[in-house]
């Protein structure tokens, strides 16, 4: 399958109860596909938006009920999302947001590149804020991350972006797709679904106008990013233990670092691993 | 004590006007005992207080979500006892589309200033109101920024004075106020577009019976409905409630007229 349509039947197979977004090359599959699979097969919410500044508000309305909603992007995207993304993290809600990343800066190019990985990691927007962010490196591997996706963005309550690219979007491999899991209606005591008289009120903000509050909330966000640092960091390393050399790398890169791994232990250099 | 006061405690005793049975009007359920921080004179209160009397009187509180923008109503999650979301600024309008498109039986409406609707948010209004979206949007206009202290909306009238237009709105330059209503009533996706006014007790009655309808279309699944609040700003009118409501009268309502601009055709 093509990475971008493997990410959609992925986003499909996990429950997901609403995808927003706005086509841009290269990731404009992802769209098309739910489009086209979604609504008739689970009763997916899909629906293209006018902007990608309406779609990451979208996802900020829908995520706030509870339900698992997820838009994806290419660069120029991502970067008008950044506002929505930073109001998302501050009112801790779970939703899973796609980068098939191409390179720039400015309206760039289509071609893939891995440019934005300063965007995805710092935070991006306005704010101290992070986003969890998975880096895949195969088609496969943009299938299991959807899944551990919102899985991660449920238990941390946490924006959780997929840092993919155009290459992988494009890249056609053989993968192993998980089987479905159906969608819930499971109600959260932090979500705005209807107050019945038995509760208080839900109310979804990230404004903190009393500096005390705002200190308190970025306190608790960052004892939140430290808590993730440490629980859910995600690597895999080859051979690395008597390493001279260590090749870092993430994402489809990660795959020719072990290539050239391969042909400089083919030619004699042992200690050069990933 | 006065002597006026003596004769109202004659004739009736201060324990009697506090018992639940001599109760006329109330504050509704759906409102919280939060005092408000709007400046005296305001519309935001009455239309604040219109919203949640029709959502009690619906008996929707628990299937009703709203969406908070930002600008002087910001904190109007503070007021509203029911679920809200707050937006960023102007986009009130998709935050609402993404919270009905996941839970279609609930009631949500979204509560928008005019620059908040009609200036940074005029993408998101136009497309979720041509899209059709099932929800409530109320505009208040004032024709002003009342939070960030008096600046020019795209709704200021032509030779208005505010603190960006010093020398009064020259249309020339800064542009003309927007109509956006009249704009909105032309989608095919809006099924009911008016525009009301919360300035003397008859005003107030039919603004409260246009936001009935908004709900009571939305209940129907019909579409948009959008009700335009066309209010005052004494603050930064800088003017008394009195005068505000006087200059509203003569200034604003001939420009901003009231009235249906769309209103559901008879369905054979």
């Amino acid at each position: 399958m093509k990475g971008n349509e493997a990410l959609a039947e992925a986003a499909i197979r996990a429950g997901c109860d609403a995808y927003f977004g706005y086509p841009i090359t290269p990731q404009s599959e992802v769209l098309e596909y739910l489009a086209r699979e979604a609504h008739a097969r689970t009763g997916m919410v899909v629906l293209q938006a006018e902007s990608e500044i309406a779609a990451i508000n979208m996802i900020y309305g829908a995520a706030g009920t509870g339900k698992k909603v997820m838009t994806s992007s290419s660069s120029p995207g991502i970067s008008l999302m950044q506002e929505g993304i930073s109001y998302i993290a501050c009112a801790e809600l779970p939703c899973l947001i796609v980068n098939v990343v191409r390179a720039g800066p400015g309206l760039g190019t289509i071609q893939p590149s891995q440019s934005d990985y300063f965007q995805a990691v710092k935070g991006g927007g306005h704010g101290d804020y992070k986003l969890i962010v998975l880096a895949p490196s195969t088609v496969q591997e943009m299938v299991d991350h959807v899944k551990l996706a919102f899985e991660l963005a449920f238990k941390w309550r946490n924006p959780v972006m997929i840092l993919t690219d155009g290459a992988l979007g494009q890249m056609m491999e053989k993968v192993e797709l998980f089987p479905h899991t159906a969608r819930t209606n499971e109600i959260y005591d932090w979500a705005t679904v209807g107050k019945p008289k038995t509760r208080e009120r839900t109310i979804i903000t990230s404004l903190n106008i009393q500096p005390e509050k705002m200190q308190e909330v970025n306190l608790h966000l960052q004892r939140k990013y430290k808590e993730i640092e440490k629980e859910e960091i995600r690597y895999e390393a080859i051979d690395c233990e008597d390493a001279d050399l260590i090749l870092v790398a993430f994402g489809l890169v990660a795959r020719i670092c072990k290539k050239a791994a391969d042909l400089a232990k083919r030619k004699g250099n042992q200690s050069c691993s990933v | 004590m006065l002597e006026e006061e003596k004769h109202y405690e004659d004739v009736i005793e201060q324990e009697s006007i506090c018992i639940s049975d001599n109760v006329v009007y109330d504050k509704p359920e759906t409102l919280t005992s939060t005092p408000m921080h709007y400046c005296p004179g305001c519309g935001h209160g009455v239309a604040h207080r219109l919203i949640a009397e029709v959502i009690a009187e619906l008996d929707i509180q628990d299937k009703t979500i709203g969406v908070a923008p930002v600008g002087c109503a910001v904190f109007a999650y503070n007021y509203f006892n029911i679920d809200m979301s707050e937006a960023a600024h102007g986009r009130a309008s998709a935050v609402a589309t993404g919270i009905k498109r996941v839970l279609p039986d609930k009631y949500v409406f979204s509560y928008q200033g005019d620059g908040d609707l009609a200036a940074i948010g005029t993408g998101e209004t136009i497309h979720t109101c041509n899209r059709g979206e099932n929800i409530l949007i109320i505009f208040i206009n004032n024709g002003i920024y009342g939070m960030t202290g008096g600046q020019m909306a795209p709704t200021s009238l032509a030779g208005m004075k505010t603190t960006t237009t010093p020398f009064g709105r020259d249309v020339g330059e800064a542009g003309y106020p927007l109509k956006i209503t009249e704009l909105i009533a032309q989608l095919p996706g809006v099924y009911y577009c008016t525009r009301v006014a919360v300035n003397t007790p008859n005003n107030v009655r039919r603004a409260k019976k246009a936001i009935y309808n908004g709900f009571k279309y939305q209940e129907l699944k019909k579409g948009l409905s959008f009700v335009e609040i066309v209010t005052n700003c004494p603050s930064n009118w800088k003017m008394t409630p009195v005068e505000s409501n006087k200059w509203l009268e003569e200034n604003m309502l001939p420009f901003y007229q009231l009235g249906d601009l769309k209103v559901p055709q008879k369905e054979n």
